[in-house]
C-alpha cells in the first residue's frame, strides 16, 4: 500500500505495465496443460524440448501426483488452449476429456487409446520409419534380400505397410509373421530363421518380449542374422544397428504443433506426423562376430559401441 | 557313624572319567549336529541351485510351452545322484513335464506347494530317508509400458511368473554319510577318552596319588606317635608344598614333643610335689612326687576338691589365706601342715600361682608343695647349735680369765698356808676354806670349758667298760643304798680315743642326774656296745652325725622321766628342773659339749614316770690300751731350770714361789719376745719352758714354733686357761712335751713338769 503512495508508486505502476505489454511471449493468449512423467528421463528431455520450443504458458501435471478424475478437476479450474501428454500413461489420463484439443508425443500407438476423440488429437508418433533403418542396414550389409518380421496386427499393420513400401524401394523383401500372443513369438522368429537374411524389430508390445528378444539375439548369432532395432537399448543388447530418436526434438515437435492450435488452427486440421531427428548406433562386436565390415563413410555417420 | 571312605584319586579319576566321556559325548554330538546341518545346509543349497538353475533356463520351454526343451533340461539336471525328480509347471500348477528316478510324477502342484515361497525347501517323509522339495518361479520379464521397449528404464521389465519347477532331493546320501560319520566320531571319542584316562591315570598317580599315600602313611604313622616323619615328594604342586609343610610341622611337633617331655620329665621328676586344679579347684593333675608325699594315689586325688585336700579347717588362718590365694590369681607361699592318708602329717611349703591362657584367663591354678618337716628341724637344730656356740664362746671367754684369778687365789693360798705350816691358827682355816673354794670355782669353769667342748688335750685309748667299773665302783660306795646298779658290759668292747677325765665327770654328771631323778631309789643301769650307724641311722639324729662303728655306753634310770619340752631342752645350758641353789644347769650342757667334742653324739629317750636312758656314742678307736705307772723317783728333788712365760706377773711370781722349794731355777718371762731373748742369752741354760698359750704380742702359738726352730731339742709345757682347740693340737702334735690346765694346783703342776722332764 505504500509502495503505491505519492511518486514512487506512481513509476512502479508504470513500470509494471510496461514491463507487461512489452514481452515478447504475449503473443500466445491462453495456457498449455503438460501431463507428465518427468521423474523418467526420456519424458523429461520431452518435457524441457517442449518448454523450449513452445514459449508460452504452461502448466505441469505430474501424473505421479493426479490420478485421472483429481487431473480433471485441476484442468477445470483454468481454460487450456491444449494439452500436452507426453508419454501413454498421461494420454489415458486425458483421453476422455472432450472439447479440448490434445497433443500426444512419445506415444506408439495413440489413436489405439479408447475413448480417444480422432478429430481432437493430434501430436508426433513414436514410429521409426522403417525406411530409414533399412537404408542403413543396406549400407552396413548389402547382401541383405530378405527381413523377417514379426508383429501383432493390432498394434503395427499400420506401420509395416508403410515399411512393405519403404522396403520395396530399397530392394528388400519383407517376410512377415503375425502373433496374437507374446508366447508366440519364439516360436514365430524361429520359423523365420532359415528364410531371412536379416530381422527387422518394430515397436511391438506382443511381438517384442524378453523371452523372444532373448531368443532372437541369441539366434543372430548362431545363424549369423544381423537384427536391426529401433533404440539404442537393442545395440547395447546385441543388436547390430538401430535408429533412435531424439526426446527433446519430439518435445520440440509437440510444442510446435500445440502452437498451430493456440494460435487458432483447428485441432482436426493438424495431423500426427513422424519424429524428424535420430541418432543411429552401430555394435562393432557384433558386427565383428556376424562378419561384418562397416564402411567408413558410415562410420561417420553413427555412434560405435564397443562392449 | 563313619563316613564311607573315598580317595581323591579314585574320585578325580573317575571325575574325569565321566568328565571326558560327557565332553566327549557333547563334542561329538556337536559336531554330528553340526556336520549333518552343514551336509543339509549345503544340500539345501543345491536344492536352491538347482532349482533356481532350472527355473532360469526353462523360462523359454515354459514360456513357448517346449517339451523337449524342458526335458533334456531335466535330464541334464538328474544326473545330479540325490535328486528324485525334476518337473515343470505352468501358472496353474498344472504338469508341462518333468522326470522322475521312482514313481509318478504329480499331475497338479498343490496349493501349499504353489504358496510356497520361492526357493524355500520342505521337508516330505521319503521311503529311505527324508526328501527335500524346492519349488522355483519360472519367471519372465514383461514390459510394463511402451517406453521399456525403447528404453532400458529403472523398474521396467516387469517380472511375472510363467510357471514352477519342483526339484525333490533325497536325504540319503546324507544320513549314510551321518552314519558313517557316527561311526568314526564314536571311535574318535572312545581312542580319545581312553587316551585322556591313561594319561590322566599317569599324571595323578604321579603328581597326587603316589604323594597323597605317603603324606597319608606319615600322618598316621605320626598318629600313632612316630613323629620321626620326613617325606620326600619331588612335586612341585601343592601336594609338594603340602609335603614341606607337613615336614616343618612335624619337626615342630617333635620339637614341642622334645620341650613337652623335658617339662613332663621334670614335672613327674621333680622332689616337690605339683599339683594342678581347675578353675573349680577340682584337682587335675598330680606328679609322683606328690603321691608320695601324701601316701595318695593319683586316681583317688584327681577331680576332688583341692580345698577339701589341704583339709582347710584345720588350718586356721591359713585356710582363709589359702583360699584367698586361690581366688586372687596371684602367686602366694604358705606354709602349712598336711595330713596324709595314714593321717600323719608333715609341714609344706605350698606355692599357689594361676595358668593363665592367652587372653589372659585364669585357666589352671598350680599348687606345688614341698616337705620341710626337715628343713624347719634342721633350721631348728641350727638355731639351737648357733645358741649353743654363743653360749659356749660367752664361756669360754669368763672361763680364760677366771682361771687366771682362779690361778692366783689358789696358787697364793697353798704358799700362803704352806707359810702358815699347818699351825692350826685360824689364818690356816680361813686359807683351807679359800683354797677349797677355789677349787670348787675351778670345777665350774672346767665344766664350763666342757660345754664350750673346750679343754678336751688329752686323747688317749681307753676303755669304756674300765671308766663304767671306775665309776659304778665310786657310785656304789657313795649312792643311796636303795639305788641299784647294775652293768651289762659288752665284752672285749673296742677303744675309744678321749680324754678320761672329762668322761669321768661325763659319767658322774649323768649318774647323779639319775639319782636325783630316783629319789625313792631305783635302778641305775649302765650298758655299753658296739653298734654301726648308717647313713639313714645318721639323718635321724637331731645332731650332725657321721656314720660309722661307733662305742655306745647307756645310763638308765628308773626315775620320774622327763615330758617332752623338757627333753627337747634338756642340753641348754643355765635349763634346770631342779630347785633354785641344787643345779646350775650346766652339768648336761657340759655333757653335751665333751662328747660333741670328742666326735661323738648323746640321745636322750624318756618316758614321763618310766625313766630316762641317755646314750651316749663314741667313735670305735683301732689302738690298744697302754699302761703307765709313774715311778717314784718323780718325787725326788729337781735341779732343772723352768723358764715360766706368762703376761699375768702375779702368775710369774707365783710360779716361781711355788716350784723354786722343789729345787726348781725358776727364770720368767713377760712375753714371747721376752722368751726369746732369755734363750738367746742362755744364761742359765733352760731345761723347759712352761708357757701360757694366749699372751699379747707374739702370742704362746708363734712363740712355740720359733722356739722350737731355733732350738728343736728344748722341752716346753704348755698351758691355757682356755685356748683354741685346734691351736692346742696342733702344738702337742708339733712336739710340745705336755699341757697343763690352768688354774694349776702345785701337785698337778709338779707331776706335769717332772713327767715331760724325764719324758
Amino acid at each position: 500500500m505504500h509502495l503505491l503512495t505519492g511518486n514512487r508508486g506512481f513509476i512502479f505502476a508504470t513500470i509494471l505495465l510496461l514491463s507487461v505489454f512489452l514481452h515478447p511471449l504475449r503473443s500466445l493468449a491462453a495456457p498449455v496443460a503438460v501431463i507428465v512423467d518427468s521423474s523418467l528421463k526420456p519424458y523429461a528431455e520431452a518435457l524441457a524440448g517442449f518448454k523450449e520450443e513452445f514459449r508460452g504458458e504452461v502448466d505441469v501435471f505430474e501424473t505421479t501426483k493426479y490420478n485421472a478424475s483429481s487431473l480433471a478437476r485441476m484442468l477445470d479450474k483454468r481454460e487450456y488452449a491444449a494439452i500436452a501428454a507426453i508419454g501413454a500413461e498421461p494420454l489415458k489420463n486425458v483421453a476422455g476429456l472432450k472439447g479440448i484439443p490434445i497433443v500426444t508425443g512419445m506415444v506408439v500407438n495413440p489413436l489405439a487409446f479408447p475413448d480417444i476423440d480422432r478429430s481432437g488429437i493430434s501430436g508426433v508418433t513414436l514410429t521409426i520409419p522403417p525406411l530409414a533403418s533399412l537404408r542403413t542396414l543396406k549400407q552396413i550389409a548389402p547382401s541383405v534380400r530378405r527381413v523377417g518380421v514379426v508383429y501383432n496386427p493390432a498394434q503395427s499393420s499400420q506401420l509395416l505397410r508403410e515399411a512393405m513400401k519403404d522396403a520395396a524401394s530399397l530392394e528388400i523383401e519383407l517376410i512377415m509373421r503375425s502373433v496374437e500372443t507374446p508366447n508366440q513369438a519364439v516360436d514365430a522368429f524361429k520359423s523365420l530363421e532359415s528364410h531371412v537374411d536379416a530381422f527387422l524389430l518394430v515397436p511391438d508390445m506382443v511381438a517384442i518380449n524378453a523371452v523372444s528378444l532373448d531368443y532372437l539375439l541369441l539366434s543372430s548369432f548362431r545363424h549369423r542374422l544381423p537384427v536391426v532395432g529401433f533404440s539404442s537399448k537393442y545395440v547395447k543388447m546385441g543388436a547390430l544397428l538401430s535408429l533412435s530418436f531424439d526426446e527433446r526434438d519430439i518435445g520440440r515437435q509437440m510444442a510446435e504443433i500445440a502452437r498451430r492450435i493456440v494460435q487458432g488452427e483447428p485441432a482436426k486440421s493438424v495431423l500426427f506426423v513422424h519424429p524428424r531427428k535420430f541418432s543411429i548406433d552401430v555394435n562393432s562386436r557384433t558386427a565383428e562376430s556376424l562378419g561384418i565390415t562397416i564402411p567408413a563413410k558410415v562410420l561417420k555417420e553413427v555412434n560405435v559401441y564397443t562392449p | 557313624m563313619t563316613r564311607p571312605f573315598r580317595s581323591i584319586y579314585t574320585t578325580v579319576l573317575l571325575g574325569v572319567i565321566f568328565l571326558v566321556f560327557v565332553l566327549s559325548a557333547i563334542i561329538t554330538s556337536f559336531f554330528l549336529w553340526e556336520g549333518r546341518n552343514i551336509q543339509e545346509e549345503e544340500l539345501v543349497k543345491r536344492g536352491d541351485f538347482f532349482a533356481s538353475r532350472t527355473a532360469l533356463l526353462g523360462e523359454l520351454g515354459v514360456f513357448s510351452g517346449n517339451r523337449e526343451l524342458l526335458l533334456s533340461l531335466c535330464g541334464n539336471v538328474m544326473s545330479d545322484a540325490d535328486i528324485v525328480e525334476v518337473s515343470f509347471y505352468d501358472n496353474n500348477g498344472r504338469l508341462i513335464t518333468g522326470k522322475r528316478s521312482k514313481g509318478d510324477i504329480r499331475e497338479q502342484l498343490s496349493e501349499e506347494e504353489m504358496a510356497m515361497p520361492a526357493n524355500r525347501k520342505k521337508s516330505l517323509p521319503g521311503n529311505d530317508a527324508k526328501h527335500y522339495l524346492f519349488m522355483a518361479p519360472v519367471q519372465t520379464k514383461m514390459h510394463a509400458s511402451e517406453l521399456d521397449l525403447f528404453n532400458e528404464l529403472p523398474g521396467s521389465n516387469q517380472l511375472s511368473t510363467i510357471g514352477w519347477t519342483r526339484v525333490e532331493m533325497s536325504g540319503k546320501t546324507i544320513a549314510m554319510k551321518n552314519r558313517e560319520m557316527v561311526r568314526r566320531s564314536l571311535l574318535i571319542a572312545v581312542v580319545l577318552t581312553l587316551a585322556v584316562v591313561a594319561l590322566t591315570y599317569l599324571f595323578l598317580r604321579g603328581q597326587i596319588r603316589r604323594p597323597l599315600k605317603q603324606l597319608v602313611a606319615a600322618v598316621e604313622e605320626m598318629g600313632q606317635g612316630k613323629l620321626d616323619q620326613k617325606i620326600e615328594i619331588p612335586v612341585s604342586n601343592e601336594i609338594g608344598i603340602l609335603a614341606e609343610e607337613f615336614n616343618r610341622m612335624a619337626d615342630a611337633l617333635r620339637e614341642r614333643e622334645v620341650q613337652l617331655l623335658r617339662l613332663a620329665k621334670a614335672v613327674e621328676g621333680a622332689n616337690e610335689g605339683i599339683l594342678i586344679a581347675d578353675p573349680q579347684h577340682r584337682v587335675v593333675y598330680v606328679n609322683p612326687a606328690f603321691e608320695r608325699m601324701t601316701l595318695r594315689e593319683r586316681n583317688e586325688v584327681l577331680g576332688s576338691s583341692l580345698i577339701e585336700y589341704i583339709d582347710c579347717d584345720k588350718q586356721g588362718d591359713h585356710c582363709e589365706q589359702f583360699k584367698a590365694a586361690l581366688e586372687e590369681g596371684k602367686p602366694h607361699i604358705l606354709e602349712i601342715t598336711i595330713t596324709r592318708k595314714d593321717n600323719s602329717a608333715f609341714l609344706a611349703e605350698i606355692s599357689i600361682s594361676p595358668i593363665f591362657n592367652e587372653k589372659g584367663e585364669k585357666i589352671y591354678t598350680r599348687l606345688v608343695e614341698r616337705d620341710i618337716t626337715e628343713k624347719d628341724r634342721l633350721e631348728k637344730s641350727l638355731m639351737h647349735s648357733q645358741k649353743m656356740e654363743a653360749v659356749g664362746t660367752l664361756a669360754g671367754g669368763i672361763a680364760h680369765d677366771f682361771n687366771n684369778v682362779l690361778n692366783g687365789i689358789i696358787g697364793y693360798a697353798t704358799l700362803a698356808m704352806d707359810s702358815l705350816k699347818g699351825d692350826g691358827s685360824k689364818a690356816q682355816k680361813h686359807l683351807t676354806t679359800i683354797d677349797s673354794l677355789g677349787r670348787r670355782a675351778a670345777g665350774l669353769t672346767q665344766q664350763l670349758l666342757g660345754f664350750a667342748r673346750r679343754g678336751k688335750y688329752r686323747s688317749e685309748p681307753l676303755s669304756l667298760n674300765l671308766l663304767a667299773d671306775e665309776v659304778t665302783a665310786l657310785l656304789s660306795e657313795t649312792l643311796d643304798r636303795r639305788i641299784n646298779i647294775v652293768r651289762h658290759l659288752a665284752p672285749e668292747l673296742p677303744l675309744v680315743k678321749a680324754d678320761g677325765n672329762q668322761l669321768h665327770q661325763v659319767l658322774l654328771n649323768l649318774s647323779l642326774n639319775a639319782r636325783d631323778a630316783m629319789p625313792e631309789g631305783g635302778t641305775l643301769t649302765f650298758k655299753t656296745d658296739v653298734i654301726l650307724v648308717d647313713r639313714k641311722a645318721a639323718d635321724k639324729y637331731k645332731y650332725e652325725v657321721n656314720p660309722g662303728w661307733y662305742v655306745q655306753l647307756s645310763i638308765s634310770d628308773t626315775g620320774h622321766g622327763m615330758n617332752k619340752e623338757t627333753v627337747e631342752r634338756i642340753f641348754e645350758p643355765f635349763f634346770t628342773t631342779k630347785e633354785p641353789g641344787k643345779g646350775t644347769g650346766l652339768g648336761l650342757a657340759m655333757v653335751y659339749g665333751i662328747i660333741k667334742n670328742h666326735g661323738g653324739f648323746i640321745s636322750v629317750y624318756s618316758v614321763p614316770g618310766t625313766g630316762t636312758t641317755f646314750k651316749i656314742y663314741l667313735p670305735r678307736a683301732e689302738e690298744t690300751l697302754k699302761t703307765h705307772t709313774v715311778s717314784k723317783e718323780e718325787k725326788r728333788m729337781a735341779n732343772e731350770t723352768i723358764l715360766v712365760v706368762d703376761d699375768e706377773s702375779f702368775i710369774r711370781d707365783m710360779l716361781e714361789e711355788m716350784l723354786t722349794p722343789f729345787g726348781y731355777t725358776v727364770l720368767a718371762a713377760e712375753s714371747g719376745e721376752a722368751c726369746l731373748e732369755m734363750l738367746t742369752a742362755n744364761q742359765p741354760p733352760v731345761d723347759i719352758v712352761l708357757m701360757d698359750l694366749i699372751m699379747p704380742g707374739m702370742g704362746g702359738k708363734k712363740a712355740f714354733a720359733k722356739i722350737k726352730e731355733i732350738y728343736p731339742g728344748i722341752r716346753i709345757l704348755i698351758s691355757s686357761g682356755y685356748g683354741d682347740e685346734e691351736d692346742v693340737r696342733d702344738i702337742l702334735s708339733s712336739g710340745a712335751s705336755g699341757f697343763v690346765q690352768k688354774p694349776y694346783f702345785r701337785d698337778q703342776l709338779v707331776e706335769g713338769i717332772r713327767r715331760a722332764l724325764d719324758a
